[in-house]
Parts: structure tokens; C-alpha cells; sequence
């Protein structure tokens, strides 16, 4: 995608068009909650200056009415309800109109969830005359640290050395986003250069080890023809394609080289070994695209689909057979990805690939990252986070992603995993035996799925308190992928602290003051649901002493605790597609465009005719055209 | 030094028998050797290089009495304000330069995410001249998301490719704080940015900043190799790998050729690192200005926050040994980034900063004093540059580094007034011991000025508030 990479993607702002053309249609309407538009600005009813356009699209409840439409003048635009896209600016029919509010003057700024690309945003300008499509070419990715480490270990095996690689930027919530978009800095090419020699001198080391890798014991020179069989079979691997006769000439020159130098054959071959992990042809995950003329989809050759599917379902590279297959076009449909996919799935790496993609879906690492005040919350060390994390992906691993498992307990199962650290934090009984266990947690405990575990709670709160607006939030743009907009210009957003009331009491001014409730009325009832758990994930009755009101609605939905708004977010088909959003993002490695909105539905649907078995939906997946192609996006000249 | 110049155009063979002809290790400090008799400037009469930092804390300042001197002038004319005491303390007053009153374009609303992008970067490449402009720019959504970043180089990077030789690293880039909350991308996990998603992270750990600046003379490889082996098989590795880079380049798109152009530029620098000889023993530096420092033994920050005094004079030390070291000539330190959610045990407040700004006076207060902490460690920073010779010189004489913060004030987050700590003299450039303010001004036009000052001949910076209007009132 040689020239997307320049290309702003149009934000799915103008989704909200399409989806508010199907007025009523189920899961199509719900599926895009749109961004907010101005209705948050402040203004209250009769003020007359109201920049006000159109409400958000459901984020809670069934096919209700559509959003209450934003009338010139009137001031409390967005609103929470059901399905469809908000009001029009124009006047109150609510079917649809024009989204175009986040772009209007007058400081409302949003948030817009689509803009992503690689590396540039939307100028978004529906309605202007076609523009040229991108007709396909070579992306970059580059390895994040997981899939780094996969490689290595899949081409030298396991090793005790560490490898002190430089973080992740995740972009849009993810690792693989970022992966496409940052470069490598000087930091990070040292760190590789470390890494990969520390990883070779290992395997070198031990001559059996080593002969094995190699194939044979060569001579200190490196001129036997063993050593060029080497090159090329290791370089395939390692480079993920056949090397050309030039890069193979150039990988055994450094190796000859070395040996010469330092004496030794393994000497030799471990520097170019280590070279080779050093190349860009190892580091960048290449993807190389062209436009399909009876899609219009730009379609992903033999090669990449190779890398796509073994990265995308176990995070690691392609097997040998894998890439014969795709040499040999097996790849090319639908059927051949579907029959290359299915002894990978088989790959228990591929579960342990996709707790990882749910885990930083939720944000769950982020545990590690947050200190809390040590007078008021003297458990949360450094051992407890680690186990908080580890309860959590445990959790995914064997509840969410059993075999065969309903993908949707992610939201509310009533199943974690506690050790004798957690096990105080749920309110339940250690176990008895060391280390993990799973257990069902009581009804009384209003904990259920993802939302109630402690590595996200902990993770989602500050220092000391709980913060329901941050909460609320982290909900509304995670699990619904709804970006609400900035507080207005002048609003004062001073909350003044008193411990003789609970922090519900003194949100008030949130539900009661028209300027705040506008935008607050979206997230706040969700986090004030979690006020429950303390900002190390405990459960409590009270707080300052007072009885805790967790109680909630949105839309028509009404929820007393985590555990129920679990089960009503479990009923939102908003929430699975914004799963699938982020998914795709993922696998991706970019943010989702317009473009991709119909693949996404789709998947949607395919996702429940697997019955929500993720591991069978993943079989499906890959044998999409979401995966096997990308869109064509508009080719943009010129950028700021 | 005529030298100098020359040098860059053969980075490469640049450090080789630079003194007498004698061949050195790559680390080049600037030797007493090098210098005219009086030690300020390099024999061949060049001025000894100037340094360019920044120092950046999130969440603004509270202006007024705590921080804005009632008075403006040279010397007596104005007093330190209780937040900047300790400056006073460390007898660096005369060496700041406090300038007051800059306006992000009209003044208005706006958060934490557009002002580190306007204070570092000024703006993110859009013309933009009222706040409201931002809603055009087609990235002005993006700030305070989970895809903010910084769109255009920051000032930093700009200054180092301008004024960057041969040193061992083209920038540096530390921290302190690490921001734990969402939604502000990567513009708050890290300072400088190369371009958009392009951040240089900073190393906030004090015992991996000793390793990458002084860690890297130990042999590569198989165990009882010579280290002039290792080297040059390093490098014979390195060449390859470029080579591999531009295959590859020839074969992708704009964007990616640029990743691919920073990739290179990576690796070059990495294999400059790699002594050329041995005819020193590249694992001790020669003797003069540059003494490496014992490796230290105190934690990242996060790790313990009830430590992070020690980690910051830690990491002070570190830079300034990087810098009398000559190991580079830009650096940058991220105490903490916009709309930082950390709280300051240290000083007993469990209250994170962000959130103690958004509420009422009481905790306004606290935030002011978390404030003071800060400059506290900005003063060590600047103190400790001050104590580490060069020549006839310091280290802070030499540099000039810009101290400023995402926003101004941040209980209104109205962009106005912002109050940027400068400290040093840019090699006598810079007078200090000012306050020098005027309401309305524009922080880009100090940028411009700052980036003059580095020998930059620019006539206009900034995307917001693009500006060609200098603030010579700083200069001597």
C-alpha cells in the first residue's frame, strides 16, 4: 500500500450517513456508534448558539427510538439512546443528516475514532468529487517485541539469555498499530544489535547446538557448500522468503569474513547469524498488496498472507511449509488460506496469541504501570499487580478462550482465577493449593467478565480514588468505541473533595448541571456502576462511610452494579462489533477505516453464526476478505 | 575548530587522529588540548560547541504570586518567586532567564494534548492562528486520543539536525515520571518525536542510561574475543545491514522510505559508536573534562516513587556527564509528560497531580507544591551542570535549555500566560538573571529566538501561530 501510506483515511464520522440511511436495521444501525458531535458545547436550552449536531449512535439498549434530534437552539443534544445515529441539525426527525458536526467551528473537537492510516489522519470531506484510489503496494510492519522474541525463538529455540529490546508504541490502543508506524531509533538498533549477538553467542557456544542449526560441521573457513545451504535456508527463514542470489552472496561474504578474523567457524557464523536478525528484511513483517479489478480490494499476495495468517493467529512466523504453500499459490483463495489455517489453529500458540490480543484490548498491563497511595492501599506491590495480571489471563485463556467457549464471557462470566494475593482482593477464599485456581465468583460479589477483574480496575483508577468518570470512559471507548468529546471552552471543571459524601454525591454536578450532563449522561452512569470496587479492585459497601449507589441507566437499560451492566453490555451488539473493530485493528496493524465498515459487519455475523466461538470464528477469519485484502483508499496529494 | 566543520562531511572517518595525529577512541571529550589558552574556544578560534536542552513537567504552573514576579528587568530589578526559591539557593538566578506571559495563539480553552504539541513542536503543521483553526487541521481531533502524537519535529530534533557532528548520539532523551493514564498517545509518553508516531523514548532507568552512554566498550560476541575483532566484525555486520536497508528501500513507498531513512540513520550512528582503533582502551575515557561516573544504583522512578529524588540526581549526574563527555549535543528530560496522573509520595500527596489541578483551592495548592518539587530538580539539573568544567567554562554557561509545560495554567487550561524557565547562557548569548515579560507574545516566537540562538538561520517558525517576530529581550 505504497501510497495509502500517504493517504488520510476519512473518518468514520461520514459512517454515521450510511448507517442512518438504513434507519432501524438492527445491527447495521447500532453497529457504528458515531462520534459525538457538538453536543457537548455547553450551551443550554434557549441560549439560541448552540453548536449542537447530532447525538451518539446507541451506546446501551435495543432498537429504541432514535436519538433525540438536536433542534437549533436547543442545548442538550447527545443522547444515549438506542440504535441509530443521533438527530440531524436540521431538525427533529432524527434519521440520519449529516455527522459532519465534529468539524465544525466553535471548539468542539472530537475524537473522531477512524482517522488512523499509517501515519496520517482524515481531512474527511464527504462529498467531494472521487478521488484516486490507491491501486496496492508494500507495507512495513515492523516486529513488536512479542513476535520479535517468537522469531527468534522459532529460528535458534529456546534461550536463557535475556533480550532487552526496546518498548512498544502502542497507537490506538495497540502494539501492532504502532509497529507500522514508528521508526527504529538509535536506542532500538542498539538494543537489536545486543539482543541478536547475545541470542547468537548462546547458540554458538554449544557445537552441538550449533551443528544442528547449521546442518553440518564446516571447516574454520566457511567454504564448504553446507554453509551456503545455510545461508540460504536460515536467511528463508529468518527473512520469511527465498533470499536473492545477491543477499546470500552478501550474508556468507560476512561470515567467511568473520571466520577469517576471529579464527573460528561458530565465530563466523554466529556474526552473520546475527546479522541476518539484525536486517530489515528479519525486523519489518513485509505485506505487499494490488488491486483486485473484480473487488476493488487490494488483495495480499502468496507471501504476505503466509505472514499475515502465522502472525495474526499465533504471533509468530511463518513455518517452512507455510511458505511453500504460498510459492506454490495455495494461498491465493479463500479454500487454500482456509486449509493452510487449519493446523496452525491446532497451534496452542495461537490461544496463547490471542490472550494476549484480549489483554491488551483490556488494557490489562497497565496494572503494572500505576502506583496507588501506599498509606491507604499498602497490599498493591509489585507482587500483587504481577499476580493481578496473571489472575487475568488466566481468566481469558481458560474461560473466554476455552474450546469451544462462548467469546462473549469475556463481558460477564461469573469465572476467574485467584492465588492467595488475589484471592482477599475478590472476596473470596484462597485456594488451597499453591499458586492459581479457578473459582466462581458469588452472586453477592456483583463482579462478573472483564470489568471485574482487579488488573483492570487497578488500572483504571488513580492513586486514591476510583474515578467513575475515567472509568466510565475507558468503557464508553474500549468496549464501545465511542469517543466522547472534550469539555467545553469555560466549563469549570473543579471538583471540590469532601469526605463526608461518596464520590457518586460528589459528581452531582455532572447529572445536574445541563452543561456537564450533555456529554457526562454517556459515561458516568457505567463507571458509577464500578463504585463498588475500590481503586485497587476490591469490593466495598461503602465509602466515607455512606452506602454506595451503584445503580445506573442508559437508554432504557437500567443496571445496580458491575455485574449487571456486564450482562446488559454482553447484550449490546455495539459491543461485539467494537471487539471485532479492534480485532481487526490489531491484525491489521492500522486503525479501521470507513472502508472497512462492511468487512466488519460482516465478521459480526460470522462471529454468531460460529456461535461465538472465537477459536471457530478464527477459522473463518482468515479466510475472509477482511483479511485477504484491504480497501482501496483515496490516494491524497499533499499534506500539511 | 576548523575541524569541525570538516568533520561532517565524513562522519565516518571523522574522529580518526584528530589530536596530533594520534588515533582515539570514538568518545571525544573536548580536551584541554583542543582549546585557545584562555579555554573558551577551540585553538583554530571556533567557540566551543553550545548545547540545546529541554526540561519539561506536565500540568502548567499557578501563576501569580507563587510564580510571577511582580517585577521585570536585569538583576535586582526582580526577585525569584517562592517556586523558583531553590534556584536562588543553588546560586543560579543569575543564570535563568524567567520569561512570562506567552499566549498559545488567542488564549483560549484548549487541553493538555495540543499544548505539548504547540510547545514542543509549535503546532502540528497546520496554519493555524486562532484556537478554533485546530478544527481544520485534519489531525485536530487526534490530540487527548489514543493516536495523539507529535505531528511535527520537536524543537529538540530540529536544533539537532542542525547543529549535529559527529558525536556519539545525535540527542538523548531521559525521564523521570512515566504518565500511566489514556488517551494521550505517545505525546505524553515521550518528549521527542522525530515525526508523527516517531517518538525517541526516553530512558528513565538510571543504570540502562549509564550502560548506553558509558556501557559500551565491552567486546561483542563469542566470549574471549579481542575487542578489535568484535569491532570490526560489528561493523563488517552493520555494513551489511545498511546495504539490506537499501535494498529494501528501493522497493516501498514514501512514508516507509522515510522509517527506512531513520532506520539507517540508527544504524550509522550505532556503528560510529564502535571504536575505530584500539589504540586507547575505548573502556576508559581520556582523562580531562569527561569522568565517567560510577554506575548507579538507584530505580526507575514508577518502580518507587517514594525514591525519586535520588533517581533524579542520578539521572542529573548522567546527563552532565554525558555532556562534558561530548557524547552529544542535544538532550532532552521528560520529568514528566502533559497531563501527567502521577502522585508525589515524596511530598506526601496521594493525590495524582492531573486531578489535583481539576479541583478545589486546598488541592491547588498541593499541585503548586508538587510544582515547586519539580523546579526543585530543575535546579539541581542546572546545578550540576554548573559545577562540571569545561575548559574555562561550565557545562551551564555553555548550553541553554528550555524549561516549559504542556499547558499554562491548568485548572482553566486557557493557553495564556505560560512561564517558561530558561537556564544558561548559550555561550554568552543568552544574558540571564531576567525576567523578561509581555503579555500576548507567543511561545513559537521564543522558539524561534532559542533556535537562532543554535545557529539555526531561520526567519519563521510554527504551524500555530507561525511567527517571524524574534524575542531579541532575551538576548544579551
Amino acid at each position: 500500500m505504497s501510497c495509502t501510506s500517504d493517504a488520510p483515511s476519512r473518518s468514520l464520522r461520514e459512517s454515521g450517513t450510511r448507517t442512518a440511511s438504513k434507519p432501524g436495521s438492527g445491527i447495521l444501525a447500532l453497529a457504528f456508534t458515531v462520534v459525538l458531535g457538538g453536543a457537548c458545547t455547553g450551551q443550554i436550552v434557549g441560549e439560541g448558539t448552540s453548536q449542537n449536531r447530532n447525538g451518539t449512535g446507541g451506546s446501551m439498549g435495543s432498537s429504541g427510538s432514535g436519538g433525540s434530534p438536536s433542534k437549533p437552539g436547543s442545548g442538550s443534544g447527545g443522547s444515549t439512546q438506542g440504535s441509530g445515529s443521533g438527530g440531524s441539525t436540521q431538525g427533529g426527525d432524527g434519521s440520519g443528516g449529516s455527522m459532519q458536526g465534529s468539524d465544525g467551528s466553535g471548539g468542539s473537537m472530537q475524537g473522531s475514532d477512524g482517522s488512523g492510516g499509517s501515519g496520517t489522519g482524515g481531512a474527511g470531506t464527504g462529498g467531494a468529487p472521487p478521488v484516486p484510489l490507491n491501486m496496492g503496494g508494500v507495507t512495513l510492519r515492523l516486529l513488536t517485541q512479542s513476535e520479535y522474541l517468537a522469531s527468534v525463538q522459532s529460528l535458534l529455540g529456546t534461550l536463557t539469555t535475556p533480550m532487552d529490546l526496546a518498548d512498544d508504541t502502542s497507537v490506538a490502543g495497540f502494539a501492532e498499530v504502532g509497529a507500522t508506524q514508528m521508526s527504529v531509533t538509535d536506542t532500538a538498533a542498539t538494543a537489536y544489535e545486543t539482543a541478536s549477538l547475545a541470542a547468537t553467542t548462546e547458540v554458538f557456544a554449544d557445537s552441538k547446538r550449533w551443528q544442528t542449526l547449521v546442518g553440518c560441521t564446516p571447516k574454520a573457513d566457511l567454504s564448504d557448500a553446507c554453509v551456503t545451504t545455510y545461508i540460504k535456508t536460515f536467511g528463508r527463514k529468518a527473512f520469511r522468503r527465498d533470499l536473492t542470489a545477491e543477499e546470500v552472496q552478501q550474508w556468507l561474504g560476512v561470515a567467511q569474513n568473520a571466520a577469517t578474523l576471529a579464527g573460528t567457524a561458530a565465530t563466523g557464523l554466529s556474526f552473520a547469524t546475527a546479522g541476518m536478525l539484525q536486517s530489515p528484511n528479519f525486523l519489518y513483517r513485509v505485506e505487499t498488496n494490488k488491486v483486485d479489478p473484480t473487488t476493488g480490494r487490494l488483495k495480499y499476495d502468496g507471501l504476505s498472507m503466509a505472514n499475515r495468517l502465522s502472525y495474526a493467529l499465533t504471533g509468530g512466523p511463518p513455518s517452512t511449509a507455510l511458505l511453500d504453500a504460498a510459492a506454490a499459490g495455495k494461498l491465493d483463495t479463500a479454500d487454500g488460506v482456509r486449509a493452510a489455517a487449519a493446523p496452525l489453529l491446532a497451534d496452542p500458540a495461537v490461544v496463547d496469541h490471542m490472550v494476549a490480543f484480549f489483554s491488551e484490548y483490556a488494557q490489562a498491563q497497565q496494572v503494572l504501570a500505576v502506583s496507588k497511595s501506599t498509606t491507604l492501599f499498602p497490599t498493591f506491590t509489585a507482587a500483587l499487580q504481577s499476580s493481578m495480571l496473571q489472575g487475568t489471563q488466566l481468566f481469558l485463556k481458560n474461560v473466554v478462550l476455552a474450546p469451544g467457549a462462548d467469546v462473549r464471557s469475556f463481558y460477564d462470566s461469573n469465572q476467574t482465577f485467584v492465588d492467595a494475593k488475589l484471592a482477599p482482593i475478590y472476596g473470596v477464599k484462597a485456594p488451597t493449593t499453591s499458586g492459581f485456581s479457578q473459582v466462581q465468583l458469588p452472586a453477592t460479589s456483583g463482579r462478573a467478565g472483564i470489568l471485574g477483574q482487579a488488573a483492570v480496575i487497578a488500572a483504571q483508577s488513580q492513586p486514591d480514588r476510583t474515578s467513575p468518570t475515567r472509568r466510565g470512559i475507558f468503557i464508553l471507548e474500549s468496549l464501545l468505541c465511542t469517543t466522547p468529546p472534550s469539555p467545553p471552552p469555560g466549563v469549570v471543571t473543579d471538583l471540590t473533595v469532601d469526605t463526608t459524601l461518596t464520590t457518586r454525591q460528589q459528581l452531582e454536578a455532572h447529572r445536574s448541571d445541563p452543561k456537564c450532563a450533555g456529554c457526562h449522561t454517556l459515561f458516568d452512569p457505567m463507571g458509577l456502576a464500578l463504585e463498588h470496587f475500590d481503586p485497587i479492585g476490591k469490593y466495598r459497601d461503602t465509602e466515607n462511610g455512606l452506602p454506595i449507589d451503584a445503580t445506573g441507566t442508559m437508554g432504557t437499560t437500567s443496571f445496580d452494579g458491575e455485574a449487571q451492566l456486564a450482562t446488559a453490555l454482553r447484550q449490546n451488539p455495539a459491543v461485539l462489533t467494537c471487539l471485532l473493530r479492534n480485532f481487526y485493528r490489531s491484525v491489521n496493524g492500522r486503525a479501521e477505516d470507513d472502508e472497512d465498515l462492511d468487512q466488519i459487519l460482516s465478521l459480526g455475523e460470522t462471529l454468531s453464526a460460529d456461535g461465538y466461538a472465537w477459536t471457530t470464528f478464527l477459522a473463518d477469519f482468515v479466510a475472509s476478505d477482511a483479511f485477504r485484502s484491504a480497501p482501496a483508499l483515496p490516494i491524497m496529494t499533499g499534506s500539511p | 575548530m576548523g575541524i569541525l566543520n570538516d568533520l561532517k562531511v565524513s562522519r565516518r572517518h571523522a574522529l580518526r587522529g584528530i589530536v596530533s595525529g594520534v588515533g582515539v577512541s570514538l568518545w571525544l571529550p573536548v580536551l584541554d588540548a583542543m582549546c585557545n589558552e584562555s579555554g573558551t574556544a577551540f585553538a583554530a578560534g571556533a567557540p566551543l560547541p553550545t548545547t540545546f536542552g529541554v526540561f519539561f513537567w506536565g500540568n502548567g504552573i499557578h501563576p501569580g504570586t507563587l510564580w510571577t514576579p511582580t517585577a521585570t528587568g536585569d538583576g535586582d530589578a526582580w526577585q525569584l518567586p517562592p517556586n523558583l526559591k531553590t534556584f536562588g539557593d543553588l546560586n543560579l538566578k543569575a543564570d535563568m532567564t524567567l520569561v512570562t506571559g506567552l499566549d498559545m495563539m488567542d488564549a483560549q480553552f484548549k487541553g493538555h494534548g495540543w499544548g505539548v504539541v504547540y510547545v514542543l513542536a509549535g503546532g502540528d503543521g497546520t496554519i493555524c492562528n486562532i484556537t478554533a483553526d485546530i478544527s481544520k487541521s485534519p489531525y485536530g481531533n487526534l490530540p487527548e486520543t489514543s493516536k495523539g502524537t507529535q505531528w511535527k519535529p520537536t524543537i529538540d530534533q530540529l536544533v539537532a539536525d542542525a547543529i549535529y557532528v559527529n558525536e556519539p548520539f545525535k540527542s538523548l532523551e531521559t525521564g523521570i515520571l512515566k504518565y500511566t493514564g489514556q488517551n494521550m498517545g505517545t505525546a505524553s509518553l515521550n518528549l521527542a518525536h522525530i515525526g508523527p508516531n516517531m517518538p525517541l523514548p526516553p530512558e528513565r532507568d538510571p543504570a540502562k542510561l549509564f550502560n548506553k552512554l558509558f556501557g559500551m566498550g565491552a567486546p561483542m560476541g563469542q566470549g574471549g574475543l579481542p575487542i578489535d575483532v568484535s569491532n570490526k566484525l560489528r561493523r563488517s555486520v552493520l555494513d551489511a545491514v545498511l546495504n539490506d536497508a537499501k535494498r529494501l528501500q528501493a522497493t516501498v513507498g514514501s512514508t516507509d522510505s522515510q522509517r527506512i531513512d531513520a532506520h539507517m540513520e540508527s544504524v550509522r550512528s550505532l556503528e560510529m559508536r564502535i571504536p575505530a582503533t584500539t589504540s586507547t582502551d575505548p573502556a576508559t575515557p581520556p582523562a580531562s573534562t569527561c569522568v565517567a561516573p560510577k554506575t548507579p544504583t538507584e530505580k526507575a522512578a514508577n518502580l518507587d516513587l517514594t525514591q525519586v529524588t535520588a533517581t533524579s540526581k542520578a539521572i542529573n549526574k548522567l546527563i552532565a556527564a554525558a555532556l562534558s563527555c561530548n557524547l552529544t549535543r542535544v538532550y532532552s528530560h521528560l520529568w514528566s509528560g502533559a497531563r501527567d496522573d502521577n502522585h508525589y509520595p515524596i511530598i506526601q500527596l496521594d493525590t495524582e497531580h492531573h486531578a489535583l489541578t481539576h479541583s478545589d483551592a486546598a488541592a491547588n495548592a498541593e499541585a503548586a507544591q508538587i510544582e515547586k518539587y519539580i523546579m526543585d530538580q530543575y535546579a539541581d539539573l542546572a546545578s550540576t551542570l554548573k559545577g562540571t568544567s569545561i575548559g574555562a567554562t561550565t557545562l551551564l554557561d555553555n548550553t541553554i535549555l528550555y524549561g516549559i509545560s504542556d499547558v499554562a495554567e491548568p485548572s482553566s487550561h486557557v493557553m495564556k500566560n505560560y512561564h517558561i524557565v530558561l537556564m544558561g547562557h548559550a555561550g554568552g548569548k543568552i544574558k540571564g538573571n531576567r525576567h523578561y515579560r509581555k503579555t500576548g507574545r507567543k511561545v513559537t516566537e521564543l522558539m524561534l529566538t532559542l533556535q537562532q540562538v543554535m545557529g539555526m538561520k531561520i526567519t519563521s517558525f510554527g504551524s500555530w501561530d507561525k511567527t517571524s517576530t524574534t524575542m531579541p529581550e532575551i538576548l544579551t
